[in-house]
């Protein structure tokens, strides 16, 4: 039972991570129809521009603290969506009007020229990163075992709650939410109503590295580790999160990864640790055979 | 009700000048000239597979045409050339369309729908996000005039009480006005129309012909007069609320005048009932 519990809350802290950049995913799917294949290095690269951001506050000693680890984060969103931004304008936006197909192999293109980049600016090694965040509240104690919701799955679970709170927001109220919904229905006419579509693409696409930028950054903390291939698989299981909670749709990328991140733990836990990404892409497998639309995802019925 | 206003001469709203769209092989639009006086309701008729539908278009930056010019004349005095620009810098020059079918946001609330037609004055209140981010006063101010405008269209085309429903749920009808109230939204120089009137009952089109009459004298709401260009083929409303008709054929125009005029002649009757001449 305690067990049980302690790794209920691994799993949703790890689900979290995975549901922040699902959302990624399934936003750029919504508005653009294209799964962007590069969403999961921008999430290693948000993972790096933390570290980078964390190592040199280390050296002048500012480390430590509540503050600068919201100052790590405020980094790495702004870098990381730089980078979102940047891949979008090169490598998507002259592809728009092209094939199908184009946009997505150019996306799988973007993907290995950032780990490429990654790799050779920052060294293929693992980088090591020592616990900023030690200890943690005791929940429960059964005999030996102690339920221990640790402050870095606090921070975990409440920093991606504030996001994903004014992200919901975001889309749902404002007036750019209301355009990045209306060009998911019809881009064209969103056009003719004057609203700038290229600028709103561009915009999910910032929104979305951003939102990876705190999963990667959340996962560094989390883990310690971070190297140049880390994205690849992160990022597909994510996608795999957006898929099962329906691609195309918000809160079904951020169940979906509550859902993956829990049937992982869960399988490592009580299975076996080495077949765990076995099951998660199981997952994948058995959605998109037996539900297609995913759990909260809507059927597309073409008018004819 | 057609007669309501004869626009003075010079005063153009919308000038199209030798017109062309060619597809492949297939020249859809040859040389069509026309204009629209500020303040008028002018159709564009033809039998099928006349150039109609391309004509619009090429006015709302759907198609770049082959060749020709169209000019836009706002009430400022500015000229902005339709055929250079792109989808929404077309919007923003001042001009709205709807199509034959509908596309309203379907998921999308009915006030939404109205709201996002405003978006570009929204964006600039706010300062393209960052103070909606930030929740400033401006905002606020902005939103909630966007918001007025939209109850006004809705209290004009009788949907006020459906503002919060989803648009994709309104009866046909309804959804034909809807989208007519998005495209005034933009606060437009020239509405178009294409075929405004297909699939309606003759209640809800004798309920359209009010409406766009409102639209051409500003009576509707609170925005100024605004000049009309429609695709039509009820003859019946044509007929009625249009202050100048223009006739295509075979992409090219035929005649044009008032109704009653063109309605006699002789090139017209000859399209539309297939005899065998060309004019």
């Amino acid at each position: 039972m305690a067990y049980a519990l302690q790794q209920l809350i691994n799993g949703i802290s790890l689900g979290m991570i995975y549901g922040l950049i699902a959302v990624g995913y399934t936003m750029v799917y919504g508005i653009i129809g294209m799964i962007n294949f590069a969403h999961g290095d921008i999430f290693m690269v948000g993972a790096f521009i933390a570290l980078i951001a964390i190592l040199s506050l280390m050296s002048s000693d500012l480390m430590g603290g509540p503050a600068a680890i919201l100052l790590v984060l405020a980094i790495s969103m702004a870098f990381t969506a730089l980078y979102g931004w940047t891949v979008e304008r090169i490598a998507y936006r002259p592809l728009r009007g092209s094939f199908r197909l184009a946009p997505l192999i150019s996306a799988i293109g973007m993907s290995i020229v950032l780990q490429n980049f990654v790799q050779v600016s920052q060294g293929a090694r693992v980088k090591p990163l020592e616990p900023q965040l030690r200890g943690g509240v005791e929940l429960m104690r059964d005999g030996d075992f102690v339920v221990q919701l640790s402050y870095m799955q606090i921070l975990i679970i409440v920093s991606t709650l504030a996001v994903l709170a004014v992200f919901t927001w975001l889309v749902t109220q404002t007036a750019l939410g209301r355009a990045m919904r209306a060009c998911e229905q019809d881009r064209r006419m969103a056009s003719l109503l004057g609203i700038n579509t290229d600028r709103t693409i561009s915009l999910a696409f910032v929104i979305g590295a951003a939102l990876a930028a705190v999963a990667g950054t959340l996962y560094l903390l989390r883990y310690g580790i971070a190297d140049f291939f880390m994205g690849f698989i992160v990022g597909v299981k994510a996608f795999t999160a957006a898929v099962l909670g329906g691609i195309g749709s918000l809160p079904g990328a951020v169940l979906g990864g509550l859902l993956i991140g829990l049937i992982e733990t869960f399988w490592s836990a009580y299975f076996s640790v080495q077949y765990k990404d076995v099951a998660a892409f199981s997952i994948l497998a058995l959605t998109l055979v037996f539900l297609p639309t995913g759990l909260l995802g809507r059927q597309e019925i073409e008018k004819v | 009700m057609s007669a309501a206003l004869q626009p003075a001469a010079g005063t153009e709203i919308l000038e199209v000048k030798s017109l062309s769209m060619r597809f492949g092989g297939l020249l859809a639009v040859d040389g069509v000239d026309f204009q629209v006086q500020r303040g008028s309701i002018t159709a564009l008729i033809g039998p099928n597979g006349a150039g109609k539908t391309t004509v619009f278009n090429c006015i709302t930056g759907f198609y770049r045409p082959t060749a020709g010019q169209i000019r836009l004349r706002r009430a400022d005095g500015s000229v902005a050339a339709l055929q250079t620009l792109k989808d929404h810098r077309i919007a923003r020059a001042g001009v709205a369309r709807t199509f034959q079918n509908i596309r309203l946001f379907a998921g999308m609330t009915v006030l939404e729908n109205l709201l996002i037609a405003q978006h570009i004055k929204l964006q600039k209140a706010t300062g393209f996000g960052i103070g909606a981010m930030l929740g400033l006063s401006g905002y606020r101010a902005a939103e909630a005039e966007a918001i007025d405008r939209a109850a006004e269209w809705l209290r004009a085309i009788g949907l006020l009480d459906r503002a919060d429903d989803i648009a994709g749920g309104l009866p046909y009808g309804a959804q034909r006005r809807l989208e007519i109230a998005r495209a005034m939204c933009t606060m437009p120089a020239l509405l178009c129309l294409d075929e405004p009137a297909a699939g309606l009952n003759p209640r809800e089109s004798d309920d359209l012909a009010k409406l766009l009459v409102s639209i051409r004298d500003g009576t509707a709401t609170a925005s100024p007069p605004t000049s009309v260009l429609l695709i039509e083929h009820d003859m019946g409303i044509v007929m009625r609320i249009s202050d100048h008709v223009v006739v295509l054929d075979h992409g090219r125009k035929i005649a044009e005048g008032p109704p009653d005029q063109v309605r006699n002649d002789r090139h017209v009757i000859a399209a539309y009932l297939g005899e065998d001449e060309e004019g």
